[in-house]
């Protein structure tokens, strides 16, 4: 397909290289966009009949040009240029931060392959619609009574969406957004060379585009606006090259980019309507009757979910809303709407904070970077101030790009959030670093003359991006820590990769003995289980649900389930208000059903399977092979206390421990029957069976006599046995 | 003017980044301290 779209663009009419592979770039993300998009509006969204129209339009696409010119002589001729600019790319600052590059590009492939996808909105939102547009084959509006962002538009994760449906797996989800920032270096660069700027310092701007912070935290997770901020500069640069040189490519190849993006994010919006102010009426004038294809190619792009949103739910833009005359400015902010008048009150603190703090600078949530705050945005100052002595229609343009990072910061100091969720916004408004860093390169060529300001600046810049490559390694949101992967690959082992979630934040790792033990015993099966979740609002995440090969399903999200589910995994991590979704299941209706088993616990979650799927002696052993690793002190603990126990009195426990004896169980190497229950449910369960006489750990059982027949200290913890009788 | 525009340029650049040096040092040191434990358990690994 990269091929194809590189033949293809080789036939159109460019001024330069780099603005034809930033082109190429666009086209192969827009037949991915817009292929998916076709075959799962019409519910055909099948991998082969992907495959297939793909390659039969990237055949199409190579006989096209084929007619036009020949591969080999486009292929020669690049090179060429390539090897002209040779100097220019291998001078000292390019080659250290392109050794940089190198370094962290193995960072992220490693971590793309080893550790599950793990950023927050990741697991909440992005990811789970576009698993069940693959499993159901169509394009599906998930319940937005759990998350309103499930309306969302998704051209972005489209893009996601390509590498976990051919691979049918998970494990590359997590790389797409590398090729974005790649796309990036390109636009910057290209930018740079429309401003005038030589190859070198060209070069040397796109390449710290890449080092922004936000752009390596975001290259590694499923946020999207990295691939927004991207397809912003390449809208942003072919509409300003169709402006400028009356060249009808430019204008097309701008109307595809700027479709794309408005339906990426509704945050495209306000942007793309700054931006036409100011360039249609100049289009209007160059190019006329064109502009109508212009206008249709946006709407075709971008169209699709307003469109749907419109239909299904009556509001085009759902939830967000602008509701100025009330004072209210619609759910920008999680702590609701928020007034803008009261949003004004903080703006000043807002500047400054976003200056001093560079805020949201470690996690997915921002910072610009030290090279931007330090050396770009006070080069920019300058550029934009004598942008004005320049009104000419080029001139112009040239504002016009410039002027774009008011825009920007506008959007992070205007946005209605709290001072709390502020850190939350700077991701929105990436693009204003490519601006930033295109000025810093004007200024470094207005220091050309003073080697010694062009060399400590340029030194300066390569150290803040080494330091945004350090951040990497305190990143949270996702993390990018790779010790446990390679230490368990180096052992011989090959867990789920869900068993890292444990080396993450948040809710991940209570989450991660549920999601690792799941995608462990069906990761091997070409279907795997129907898994039904109850959880807070907050904890509801359900991409480990999927498994690493999507061979799951969430049965909440199935539209007219077959059957009852296989397994149910219940947690209250933040607070105790539990969400159900399609069917209201409750803990206590699974933990008294005597058809399923709790199999794994936390003191705040619980995870149920079928009893029948243990008739499959491979999964038994998966399970204890996962007690073993996981649970190594909860078997030592069961081992001891079973040799004590009289054959034939059931064990009613609540804790941990339980994994032990279900090891044991699931072994045949125990001979009572154990009832393990989440706490609370106990004495439910002896009602239920009717016990009168029976083992509990820890505690007697009220309204029983009760003795001890185990009282041991383990590894500094004591362990209570009793027997409890009527 | 003009002549003292690349030293005025210049000065103002390195007070800015001196500023956001200093003003997330902090950050920084604790990244870096990940970073070279990080790093020695790679080697450690691999040597």
């Amino acid at each position: 397909m990269g091929i194809a779209q590189y033949y293809f663009a080789g036939t159109l009419k460019f001024e330069h290289l780099s603005g034809r592979l930033v082109c190429v770039g666009v086209l192969v993300s827009a037949q991915i966009i817009v292929t998916e998009l076709i075959l799962g509006i019409f519910g055909f969204l099948y991998a082969p009949l992907l495959i297939l129209v793909n390659s039969l339009l990237s055949l199409g696409l190579i006989v096209y040009s084929a007619k036009q010119k020949s591969l080999r002589d486009l292929f020669i001729e690049d090179i060429k240029i390539i090897q002209e600019r040779k100097k220019a790319i291998w001078a000292w600052e390019n080659v250290a931060l392109m050794v940089l590059g190198l370094f962290v590009t193995v960072w992220f492939f490693f971590a793309a392959y080893f550790l599950p996808p793990r950023g927050v909105d990741d697991l909440g939102y992005h990811l789970p619609v576009i698993y069940e547009y693959i499993l159901q084959h169509k394009i599906v509006l998930l319940p937005i009574e759990l998350r309103f962002h499930f309306a969302f538009p998704f051209n972005a994760e489209l893009l996601f969406l390509w590498p976990a449906m051919i691979l049918h797996s998970q494990q590359w989800v997590d790389i797409v957004q590398f090729f974005m920032a790649v796309l990036g270096v390109g636009v910057v660069y290209s930018f740079a060379r429309m401003m005038d700027l030589k190859s070198r310092e060209a070069f040397f701007v796109a390449l710290l585009f890449f080092f922004t912070p936000i752009v390596l935290n975001q290259i590694g997770s499923n946020y999207i606006d990295l691939t927004y901020n991207v397809f912003f500069l390449t809208s942003l640069y072919f509409v300003l090259r169709s402006c400028l040189t009356k060249n009808l490519t430019y204008l097309y190849i701008a109307a595809i980019s700027t479709g794309l993006l408005l339906g990426m994010k509704y945050g495209a919006i306000p942007l793309v309507i700054i931006l036409q102010f100011f360039v249609f009426p100049m289009l209007a004038r160059q190019y006329r009757k064109q502009l109508v294809w212009y206008v249709m190619i946006i709407v075709a792009l971008g169209s699709f979910w307003y469109v749907r949103n419109w239909i299904v739910l009556g509001d085009p833009l759902y939830p967000t809303f602008l509701d100025t005359l009330g004072g209210s400015a619609g759910n920008f902010s999680a702590h609701g709407p928020i007034s803008i008048g009261k949003n004004m009150h903080s703006f000043f603190t807002k500047v400054k904070v976003l200056y001093s703090h560079d805020v949201g600078l470690g996690s997915f949530a921002g910072g610009f970077g030290m090279v931007f705050w330090g050396m770009a945005f006070p080069g920019w100052v300058y550029i934009w101030v004598n942008s004005f002595k320049n009104f000419t229609q080029e001139g112009f343009l040239r504002w016009i790009f410039w002027t774009q990072m008011i825009f920007g910061l506008a959007v992070v100091v205007l946005a209605p959030v709290p001072m709390e969720e502020f850190k939350y916004i700077s991701r929105y408004s990436l693009f204003v670093v490519a601006i930033g860093l295109i000025a810093l390169g004007k200024v470094l060529e207005l220091l050309q003359f003073h080697k010694i300001f062009l060399k400590t600046i340029k030194i300066l810049c390569i150290y803040g991006a080494a330091l945004s490559v350090i951040l990497l390694s305190d990143s949270a949101w996702p993390v990018y820590r790779l010790n446990t992967a390679i230490l368990d690959r180096r052992d011989g082992e090959n867990p789920s990769e869900f068993r890292y979630y444990r080396d993450g934040v948040w809710f991940l790792p209570p989450m991660s003995y549920s999601a690792e033990l799941l995608d462990l015993l069906t990761r091997g099966d070409a279907k795997g289980l129907s898994c039904y979740m109850a959880s807070d609002y907050a904890a509801f995440w359900t991409t480990h649900i999927y498994g690493s090969k999507l061979q799951n399903r969430v049965w909440n999200f199935e539209k007219n389930p077959s059957r009852d589910p296989d397994a149910y995994i219940y947690q209250t991590l933040e607070s105790d208000q539990v969400v159900y979704i399609g069917r209201k299941i409750t803990l206590g209706e699974i933990a008294l059903n005597p058809a399923y088993q709790l199999i794994a616990a936390t003191p705040y979650s619980s995870f149920f399977i079928r009893n029948e799927f243990f008739e499959n002696k491979d999964k038994i052993a998966l399970l204890l092979k996962y007690y073993e690793e996981t649970f190594p002190f909860n078997i030592e603990v069961a081992a001891k206390v079973k040799e004590h126990l009289e054959p034939d009195i059931p064990f009613v426990l609540d804790n941990s421990v339980g994994h032990g004896f279900q090891y044991f169980k699931f072994k045949g190497d125990l001979q009572n029957k154990v009832y393990w229950v989440p706490p609370d449910y106990v004495g439910s369960v002896i009602e239920r069976e009717k016990l009168r006489v029976f083992y509990t750990f820890g505690y007697s059982f009220p309204g029983f006599s009760s003795h001890k027949i185990y009282d041991a200290m383990l590894d500094g913890q004591v362990i209570v046995i009793y027997k409890n009788q009527k | 003017m003009k002549k003292y525009t690349p030293a005025i340029l210049f000065l103002i650049m390195m007070i800015s980044f001196g500023y956001q040096l200093k003003a997330h040092v902090e950050e920084y040191a604790l990244a870096w301290i990940s970073f070279s434990n990080f790093f020695k358990k790679m080697m450690g690994l691999f040597l």
